[in-house]
């Protein structure tokens, strides 16, 4: 879920790391103090993420966790996955310093996204409703922030069709593990912490 | 004490994320390996786990950006073509869906392994200095030019085959050690459990950065 340095034209570069930028300053600004440690965590969670491989085929994909950072965190998303990027870049060689902010915007805007769609239903009294509201949260973000790269390189000059077979072929598998894992994350919080899913946004 | 309770939850959260991860340290990143020989160049191409990128485009640049080859990865990952010019290589790997990586070859290593092929020019030259010489030996004294000449030409020759035996053997010696040189490149290219641990101390600590300022506001 990371493109490289070298890939995009400038202009996606730049009309990415713009929107990246206002979204983060208004996650910032949105983030209340005690929702400070859970964009932490959740940040660490991302970051490491990306270090669980699932072998799909002729390419390998591995987790992103952007849905369960949009369902706990709304808006504070970005400033979260901007973070975990930015290290993953730089310690990784991951995507890229330079692609960071269409990275970021691909990663967290689908996932603020699904915390519009899946949050109330994530919380509501039926762990039924919850846990599949939890599912919709995974698969759709890894669906969307798949659409979305497929997107920056059509932009870019890529031609639609095989960029957009390709990035849903290989995403296909993540978004059903994605979306039980975050299922799976749902009912756990609920039990135990549900204080964790209200809304701050 | 409920968001002790809550942040300690989540602490074992990413520490069980972590020892998940370590046992499988893998992931999204493209790598390509390549070093010139007899005349060819070999570009590995991998994922970050190891896998082999298969049927991915690749392109070859020379030191002014000008491609001068072009093809796809094999089964096994590899691209293999013959070295077009003395000069340095950009081999850049387009493995799809915004994965792209490059490796450069030096110019000191591509001449070296383009001299080795094109050894017949030079073996030319060195029969027209061969002739040369005859030459003026010929004008000098023409009873023993017929010896003279020969004895310079095939300490040459033998010279010449010397140095083809000693190509080879060195090139069989080297060839572990270039596996050797691709396998520590593929594992120092791997992320690292310090690495990981390292990036989630990083976040805790801007996190407190955050805070601190966010409470000096209030």
């Amino acid at each position: 879920m990371h493109i490289s340095e070298g890939v995009l034209s400038a202009p996606v570069l730049i009309g990415g790391g713009a929107l990246s930028a206002g979204c983060v300053a208004y996650g910032l600004k949105k983030m209340e103090y005690k929702k400070i440690p859970q964009v932490a965590v959740l940040s660490s969670a991302f970051f490491v993420g990306s270090l669980i491989h699932i072998p799909a085929g002729p390419v390998s994909v591995h987790l992103v966790l952007n849905g369960i950072n949009g369902l706990i965190l709304g808006w504070a998303a970005f400033p979260s996955i901007l973070v975990a990027l930015t290290l993953q870049a730089v310690l990784f060689q991951f995507g890229g310093i330079t692609t960071l902010g269409v990275n970021t915007f691909n990663m967290a805007f689908p996932a603020v996204l699904s915390y519009y769609m899946f949050n109330r239903l994530a919380r509501s009294p039926n762990m039924n409703i919850a846990m599949a509201a939890g599912f919709g949260a995974g698969f759709f973000s890894v669906a969307s922030g798949g659409a979305l790269i497929a997107l920056s390189l059509v932009a870019t000059g890529e031609e639609f069709t095989t960029a957009a077979k390709l990035v849903l072929a290989a995403h296909l598998p993540v978004m059903i593990i994605e979306g039980l894992f975050t299922a799976a994350c749902v009912a756990f919080l609920r039990k135990v912490r549900p204080e964790i899913l209200e809304a701050h946004v | 004490m409920n968001r002790i309770k809550q942040s300690a939850l989540s602490f074992i959260i990413a520490v069980a994320v972590v020892v998940i991860s370590a046992s499988s340290a893998h992931a999204h990143k493209v790598s390509v390996f390549a070093h010139a020989e007899d005349g060819k160049v070999h570009a590995e191409c991998y994922f970050v786990d190891g896998t082999r990128c298969t049927g991915s485009k690749v392109t070859v640049e020379d030191s002014k950006g000008a491609v001068v080859s072009e093809g796809v990865t094999d089964s096994q990952g590899m691209y293999v073509f013959d070295i077009p010019k003395a000069d340095s290589l950009k081999i850049v790997l387009h493995a799809g869906m915004g994965h792209l990586n490059d490796y450069t070859l030096g110019v000191d290593e591509v001449k070296a392994a383009y001299k080795g092929n094109n050894s017949s020019p030079s073996k030319e030259k060195t029969k027209t200095a061969v002739k040369r010489t005859a030459d003026v030996k010929e004008r000098r004294v023409k009873a023993q030019q017929a010896e003279k000449a020969a004895a310079p030409r095939s300490a040459c020759a033998d010279t010449g085959a010397i140095k083809a035996a000693v190509d080879e053997a060195v090139e069989a010696r080297l060839q572990p050690m270039y596996k050797m040189l691709s396998d520590m490149r593929d594992e120092a290219s791997r992320p690292k459990l310090t690495d990981a641990i390292g990036g989630i101390g990083y976040i805790m600590g801007i996190m407190g950065i955050i805070m601190y300022f966010k409470s000096r506001k209030a």
